[in-house]
């Protein structure tokens, strides 16, 4: 079932060309010959990420911006965490060695160890399986 | 189905139309232009002065912005110029020839779109028959209220009338309108 609005307007949506040709007819009327809009500045990768993925989430890029910044300033502050590791005291030569010789150890007890290549057996008499035997045999 | 979107929740580019934009009156007259057409119609019976004046009235919203007060009020006011470009039209043919008697006196018929199923045809036309049938300011004051939903208020100010008296066309125009729904349908 139509609305009233539905069939008043259908009555007259043949009219929608004329009326199209209206309407760009006042348009240059009013501002003048019609010209091209910048499009090819509307369609650019850049224009076309703005529109589609920031414009519509602005808040949350700002939100993550402010804590990108929040970030980067606890990090640059002076009593931040970069420099309080870059003014710990250092180790004592001594612990510094052991610390290096243990990671040597350890890199080499990691370290994959060229496989022995099995040389093939050699050709030798069969030997007597038991002593026992033999000496059962040779007694 | 239809192409004009529905109003009330629509928003319009009013604000970028006032600082002269030609996309944003371009966007608000194909808003517009149809129900706009079909009221100016309704009052000067003729597809050519019709379109006239639907083309009038765009050029002169574009020069006469500033006299709307606020924005959300676009639509009636723009309906509000139509409406007196009408009258201006209707009192030059009136001085010329006694068409406005005709009008008046015998106000045509409506064809329905050929493409429109029988009963819907039947029907669409019998709603017509009855809208024509009514006087002119009830039929004025029942368009706008149908086709843009206006309120008493805005329509009161595009037809230059009383509140009141849109009230009492509106109300005395629907119940007619379904007296003779229910006449044509028995």
């Amino acid at each position: 079932m139509k609305t009233p609005r539905e069939i008043l307007l259908g009555q007259h949506k043949g009219r929608l060309p004329a009326l199209d040709a209206r309407r760009c007819a006042a348009l240059e009327k009013a501002f003048g010959p019609r010209r091209e809009l910048p499009t090819s500045a509307a369609s650019h990768p850049l224009m076309t990420a703005w529109r589609e993925l920031i414009h519509p989430y602005r808040q949350a890029w700002a939100g993550l911006a402010a804590v990108w910044v929040l970030l980067l300033a606890a990090s640059l502050w002076p009593g931040g965490t970069a420099t309080q590791t870059a003014a710990a005291p250092k180790p004592p030569p001594h612990e510094f060695m052991a610390f290096c010789q243990q990671e040597r150890m350890l890199a080499e007890l990691l370290e994959p160890r060229p496989l022995p290549i099995s040389k093939p057996a050699k050709a030798s008499p069969p030997q007597p399986h038991s002593e026992r035997r033999d000496e059962f045999i040779h007694g | 189905m239809m192409v004009v979107a529905e109003r009330k929740t629509e928003e319009l580019p009013v604000a970028a139309a006032r600082a002269g934009r030609p996309d944003a009156w371009e966007v608000l007259f194909k808003r517009y232009q149809l129900p706009l057409y079909a009221y100016v119609f309704d009052l000067a019976r003729d597809e050519q002065a019709s379109l006239d004046i639907v083309q009038e009235t765009f050029v002169a919203a574009v020069h006469h912005v500033g006299g709307l007060q606020s924005d959300h009020k676009f639509g009636s006011w723009l309906f509000g110029i139509a409406h007196q470009r009408c009258i201006q039209r209707w009192r030059r043919r009136v001085r010329e020839t006694e068409w406005r008697d005709e009008v008046m006196a015998a106000p045509p018929a409506f064809d329905p779109a050929p493409d429109e199923l029988l009963i819907e045809r039947e029907r669409e036309a019998g709603f017509m028959r009855c809208l024509n049938a009514l006087p002119a300011p009830q039929r004025s004051a029942l368009m706008l209220h149908f086709v843009e939903d206006f309120s008493l208020e805005e329509i009161a100010r595009i037809t230059d009338t009383g509140i009141g008296t849109v009230k009492s066309r509106i109300h005395y125009g629907k119940k007619a309108l379904r007296e003779g729904l229910k006449e044509n349908m028995t």
